[in-house]
């Protein structure tokens, strides 16, 4: 019930979040996976099949751009860079989030003080 | 493994050849990383059967349904034989005068009004049209009538269709004039599906790969089970 309640609550967010985590530095798609799903246990686990529509679709808005890369020795990786447009569109969604997190955290104390 | 996940996976992927190169070359290289960190099998369970990883990960062309007029002329080059035999079968019935023995598009029938040779013809011509071309379909989504006019028919999440479909949606060949029946569907959805195409979960659609599309991708927060048309 709670892994149904998260995905539900995440389905939203999963731009805002690729957007922050590549606000600081360019990743590729599988270091994008083990980040998030590392990041906090209250985080619902992201599926490749969530995460490269996103990312492709980011790409196709030019809010991202992406390069294949390679490293010392390391076979060629597709990494993903926010873009100056990009940076713009998650300023945007922070302010919305914060917005929205305001809104319903005042909601909720509502419903908390009359219990 | 990954290679043959990998082959699988391209075989599912409906996009025009730049753009599946470049998902086979992510996903190759998404699951050479697995590997190495020691997770594949992780990541191909979050990922699922090559087909679902096509339906996720793939393909984001956006799919626009065929223009009607090109359909029909498509049908007509993949339908010929079932269709000389048909208008010929009827030609020559009412040449003979009453009664009328065959209908176009000619039918089957498990009755004195057909000699061997006539019930011949038609079931090479209806074997053609339905399995024949079927798998012909089946293999690229594509049948020459289709090659030709630029179409492709696909499933309707998205992927590839697989044979059963490819032969399926095209059972009301065998009917005789109810195939009109089937085909008044196209003018009630905005996919132009005929019956059978709904039945068999399947559309046909401009060639992503001949018709130069710029693709936007869709929302992936949005149902899944249904692509977004164009």
């Amino acid at each position: 019930m709670e892994d149904a309640i998260r995905r539900e609550l995440a389905r939203g967010t999963i731009e805002l979040v690729l957007l922050a985590l590549l606000a600081s530095g360019s990743r590729y798609g599988y270091q994008i996976i083990s980040e998030l799903n590392n990041l906090t246990e209250s985080t619902p686990e992201i599926k490749e099949g969530t995460l490269y529509p996103v990312l492709h679709r980011l790409e196709d808005a030019g809010h991202v751009v992406s390069s294949w890369e390679a490293h010392d020795r390391t076979p060629p990786r597709k990494y993903y860079q926010l873009t100056t447009v990009g940076r713009a569109r998650l300023s945007a969604l922070r302010a919305e989030w914060d917005r929205l997190t305001k809104g319903i955290r005042k909601v909720l104390d509502l419903e908390g003080a009359e219990t | 493994m990954i290679d043959s996940y990998l082959r699988e996976f391209d075989r599912w992927v409906v996009a025009d050849p730049e753009r599946k190169a470049e998902y086979h070359a992510e996903l190759e290289a998404h699951l050479r990383e697995a590997e190495k960190a020691g997770d594949l099998l992780q990541v191909l369970e979050r990922l699922g059967d090559p087909r679902e990883a096509a339906r996720s990960f793939g393909p984001t062309t956006r799919l626009v349904p065929a223009p009607i007029r090109r359909r029909l002329v498509a049908a007509a080059i993949d339908h010929a034989p079932f269709l000389v035999v048909s208008i010929g079968l009827a030609v020559l019935s009412i040449l003979d005068g009453p009664p009328i023995r065959f209908a176009v598009p000619a039918m089957i029938r498990i009755d004195d009004t057909m000699d061997l040779g006539d019930t011949l013809l038609v079931v090479g011509a209806l074997a053609w049209s339905i399995i024949g071309i079927g798998l012909i379909e089946t293999r690229s989504g594509r049948t020459p009538g289709k090659a030709l006019l630029g179409l492709q028919t696909v499933s309707a999440d998205g992927t590839a269709i697989g044979p059963g479909q490819g032969i399926c949606r095209r059972v009301p060949l065998s009917l005789g004039p109810l195939v009109f029946v089937d085909l008044l569907f196209v003018g009630a959805n905005e996919r132009r599906q005929r019956l059978f195409d709904l039945l068999t979960h399947t559309v046909v659609v401009l060639d992503p790969g001949r018709s130069g599309q710029s693709p936007p991708v869709p929302d992936p927060s949005a149902d899944r089970s249904t692509r977004p048309w164009r």
